[in-house]
């Protein structure tokens, strides 16, 4: 008996040692595959799962697959066997009680089929409304100044009450069903415990058994309905591992929407854009965001992109890079459909400057670098003067070396913008594009950082989407867009003269801007 | 040999696959509450909101223990008057056996039903309480906080504070009960035998300190990492577009690839750590079993006791030895239960936003003025002032 103790011991931690090894080691190769691929995205896939989703998927899910397999790989075969063997070795001593507990089985079963029906709709539904709460917080938690500027509080608390309300309901549900299975179990036990020992009496009278073998036969009745329990929370962790695991198939089976052409970007111009009757509309959308698009940009020419909001100029800007495909036309660099381009390559050429400014965690000093990696630290410096940033980040005490926290907090609006700016410009790109990215920004420094681009990076082709006239009359060329169609395109002086839109633009902004300019 | 405290052993399992349950390692972060005292007064101030439902459980948990308490002794019995060495009637004893049994069991459905009621009640509370508090924070509170660590709070030390305490409450009162009973009834039998199944007693609470240092210190380097690697994922997701516009991509994946790898080496760690507890505590439970077979056949062989009494002590080592785990495995617990309550609180007790002042009377000619004004984001760095 000391023996199979001490034996039992050693295979326990053996065992242990490599379900633990195994589990982690898997969830860790998914996890890392799934990273990648998720690297491989493109933008319409981004937008198709929705970022809350994708990191859901690549931590929580993972982590309920890394759990299926290591507790359900060790429980399952540890339990069958503990099973069987109970069985087998009841049966041997004794017929008539292996009868009575296979008798209970379909008892057993039955009830914890129905309870594990019940549960398991509830749990999906469990996951969504503990999606939902979270989604109310990370949007107030984010969103606090808004709420409280339009004084917004009972409002959002009724929203989170009512959502609360509902998970703990859904919660408390699932409780009372586990609630009664054990207990449940448990009677039906202790039933089979009472008929052992009724018909064991009959048995020790007649001679057929002993006490000792009634006492082992309660003992294996209690480990079988036992394994009953554990396999029953085993297949409970299979619904929740499968349908992670479903989740996380999802993502590693996804195939990037925007396949890589066979260009290697070597082209004889450098920095060329022409679009040839693109019309473009996102994927899923039927409305056309750009109809019937055509222009073209010379190589070094600083050309501005105006017009009303949501009339289409980010989405314009972003077919350059390909973020998208377009939907009819297309979209050449340097003479070369961007279809064509390795994406690498394609956005080797270009450099933007996004809507949103997006700052990481790290340092001002690695933010800027990414645009360049390996760059030495006069090189982010240069590329922060012209950024017109570098004023701010010397004066700081720690410089280029500050750390960057929650994606900028610490840093004013105008700031924020410049690091960016700063990235792109470092980037040794053909094509410039600011995205709107010096809203933030008063006049005096993007007059400064415009001149300053002149200067240093002056064969760059530059596109600027801008609001204000301020900021795009110094551009060789203006494109004015309404409704995704170019109504007008040509330097200030001419738009002004020939361009209705412009001229309504230029006339609503007049003022501040002339007063400033001359 | 039945094994009335079935509930516990299968809790763990349902904590780890109800979802949003938080994480119950078994010696998983200990965390130490400064100020445990008041703390726990005011934790305690929650469930004497539900003092109906707090005195039902602990009625029930009662009820129940002495039942299971009583129970196996039945089963001696019975098993005695089978091998003759007692002279009653079988039959109204298997009756009361399985009468005492099922009252058992319906007292475990009781106590698992109050107990998720409270625990959820208390949970609803808090949440919304804690919900509540940061909509009427100052926004310098969110600032200066970060977001992750907020919501950390609302959601993960939520639900642990209200799920541990509200099920450590029963654990931590049938087992008391349990031991006392046991070892009484252990006692009253055979008091050689029952000294001698007390040295596993010995081994388990060894056992228990080792193991729990390591995985504590483990656990909190899992902790961190697992952080790190959250808030990459977050990043990189939704900064998505920058990453790709600057093929960024190989750098991302390659961080990402170094903290998941170091998070899998420390996870290992700790798992295993916390992992060989099962089996070490099973070979302690198999060792007093081993030593009750063969003393209990002993002392029988020479009259001491009889065959049932054998059945009887099989059972009350393991009904015994089960609390001394759980009360070991519950303390670490409620200790970490306590110290998220003190984080919680912590929040509550911040000050609100200054809603101070006169309400304002709508006027056609309402300007804004700026008077002398300092300010500052950070308390403390200076700043111009501002004045008209």
């Amino acid at each position: 008996m000391v023996g199979l103790v001490l034996f039992g011991v050693l295979c326990g931690s053996l065992n242990n040692v490599f379900v633990h090894m195994s589990g982690q080691n898997i969830g860790n190769e998914i996890r890392k595959d799934c990273f990648r691929r998720m690297m491989q995205f493109s933008f319409p896939q981004l937008d198709q799962f929705g970022t809350g989703s994708l990191v859901t998927r690549v931590t929580n899910d993972i982590t309920q697959v890394q759990n299926f397999v290591s507790q359900f790989v060790r429980g399952m075969i540890r339990t069958s066997m503990l099973m069987f063997g109970s069985m087998y070795c009841m049966f041997r001593l004794n017929h008539t009680f292996g009868l009575v507990v296979l008798c209970a089985f379909p008892l057993t079963v039955g009830c914890l089929a129905v309870c594990i029906a019940k549960a398991n709709p509830l749990f999906t539904k469990l996951q969504s409304q503990l999606d939902a709460i979270n989604a109310i917080l990370q949007e107030d938690v984010s969103g606090i100044r808004v709420i409280k500027a339009c004084v917004r509080e009972l409002y959002e608390k009724a929203r989170f009450g009512k959502a609360n309300g509902q998970l703990i309901q859904t919660q408390l549900r699932t409780l009372v069903i586990f609630a009664f299975m054990n207990p449940v179990i448990n009677a039906l036990m202790y039933v089979v415990v009472a008929v052992i020992l009724a018909v064991g009496s009959f048995q020790v009278e007649s001679g057929d058994t002993s006490p000792g073998t009634i006492m082992a036969a309660i003992t294996y009745t209690t480990q079988l309905l036992n394994g009953i329990l554990m396999l029953v929370m085993l297949f409970q962790s299979i619904s929740r591992g499968i349908a992670s695991w479903k989740r996380v198939k999802e993502v590693l089976q996804s195939q990037p929407a925007l396949v890589d052409g066979p260009f290697t970007g070597d082209t004889a111009s450098h920095g060329e854009i022409e679009f040839r009757d693109v019309s473009f509309a996102y994927p899923g959308s039927s409305h056309p965001v750009l109809e019937h698009i055509s222009f073209k940009v010379r190589p070094g020419e600083t050309v501005a992109i105006m017009g009303a909001t949501g009339c289409g100029k980010t989405s314009l800007v972003n077919l350059i890079p390909r973020f998208y495909d377009v939907t009819q036309g297309q979209v050449l660099v340097d003479g070369v459909d961007v279809r064509r381009y390795h994406q690498r390559d394609l956005r080797e050429k270009v450099s933007t400057v996004l809507q949103k400014s997006q700052l990481f965690t790290g340092t001002i000093g690695e933010n800027i670098a990414w645009g360049s990696p390996g760059a030495s630290q006069e090189d982010i410096q240069q590329a922060a003067q012209v950024a017109q940033a570098d004023s701010f980040v010397s004066a700081s005490p720690r410089g280029y070396n500050t750390y960057v926290a929650e994606g900028g907090a610490s840093l004013s609006g105008g700031q924020k913008q410049r690091v960016p700016i700063a990235r792109a410009v470092i980037k040794p790109a053909e094509i410039l594009i600011f995205d709107d990215s010096t809203s933030a920004l008063d006049l005096k420094t993007e007059a400064a950082l415009y001149d300053a681009l002149d200067n240093s990076r002056s064969q760059v082709t530059k596109l600027i989407v801008a609001q204000r006239v301020a900021s795009v009359r110094r551009a060789n060329r203006i494109l004015v867009l309404e409704n995704g169609r170019i109504v007008g395109c040509g330097p200030h002086q001419e738009l002004l003269r020939t361009c209705p839109a412009y001229q309504d633009i230029y006339h609503s902004q007049l003022g501040e801007e002339d007063e400033l300019h001359e | 040999m039945s094994e009335p405290n079935n509930l516990q052993n299968n809790k763990s399992l349902l904590e780890r696959t109800l979802p949003g349950m938080g994480h119950h390692e078994r010696f998983g972060l200990t965390e130490h509450a400064e100020n445990l005292g008041a703390t726990l007064r005011r934790l305690v101030a929650y469930f004497v909101r539900e003092k109906a439902m707090v005195a039902a459980m602990l009625g029930v948990v009662v009820f129940g223990t002495l039942c299971g308490v009583f129970a196996p002794s039945l089963q001696s019995s019975a098993i005695d008057i089978i091998a003759g060495e007692q002279g009653s009637s079988l039959w109204p004893t298997l009756a009361l056996m399985l009468a005492v049994y099922l009252l058992y069991s319906g007292s475990q459905l009781l106590q698992g039903l109050i107990s998720a009621k409270l625990s959820q009640r208390i949970v609803g509370r808090l949440r919304e309480e804690l919900f509540g508090k940061l909509l009427d924070l100052p926004v310098r509170y969110l600032d200066a906080h970060s977001h992750g660590d907020v919501m950390s709070r609302m959601t993960n030390d939520v639900e642990n504070i209200s799920t541990t305490v509200s099920q450590s409450l029963p654990s931590l009162f049938s087992g008391a009960l349990t031991i006392v009973g046991t070892v009484a009834i252990m006692l009253w039998y055979c008091w050689q035998l029952a000294l001698l199944s007390f040295a596993t007693v010995i081994l388990t609470v060894l056992a228990t300190k080792i193991l729990s240092g390591k995985v504590r210190k483990f656990s909190r380097e899992r902790q961190m990492l697992l952080g790190q690697l959250n808030g990459t994922v977050e990043e990189m997701v939704s900064g998505y577009p920058t990453v790709v516009a600057y093929n960024h991509q190989d750098i991302t994946t390659q961080e990402f690839c170094q903290t998941a790898d170091s998070l899998t080496k420390a996870g290992i760690k700790t798992d295993v750590c916390s992992g060989v507890m099962g089996p070490i505590m099973n070979c302690i439970g198999n060792i007093g079993f081993v030593i009750i077979a063969a003393f209990g056949g002993y002392f029988s062989i020479t009259g001491l006791i009889s065959v049932g009494v054998i059945s009887a002590f099989i059972v009350y080592a393991k009904q015994f030895s089960r609390p001394i785990n759980e009360i070991a495995q519950v303390y670490g617990q409620l200790q970490t239960a306590i110290a998220g309550a003190e984080r919680v609180f912590a929040v509550l007790d911040e000050a609100d936003e200054d809603k101070s002042g006169q309400p304002l009377e709508e006027s056609p000619t309402e300007t804004v003025t700026f008077q002398h004004v300092d300010f500052s984001y950070q308390p403390g760095t200076p700043s111009s002032g501002i004045s008209p």
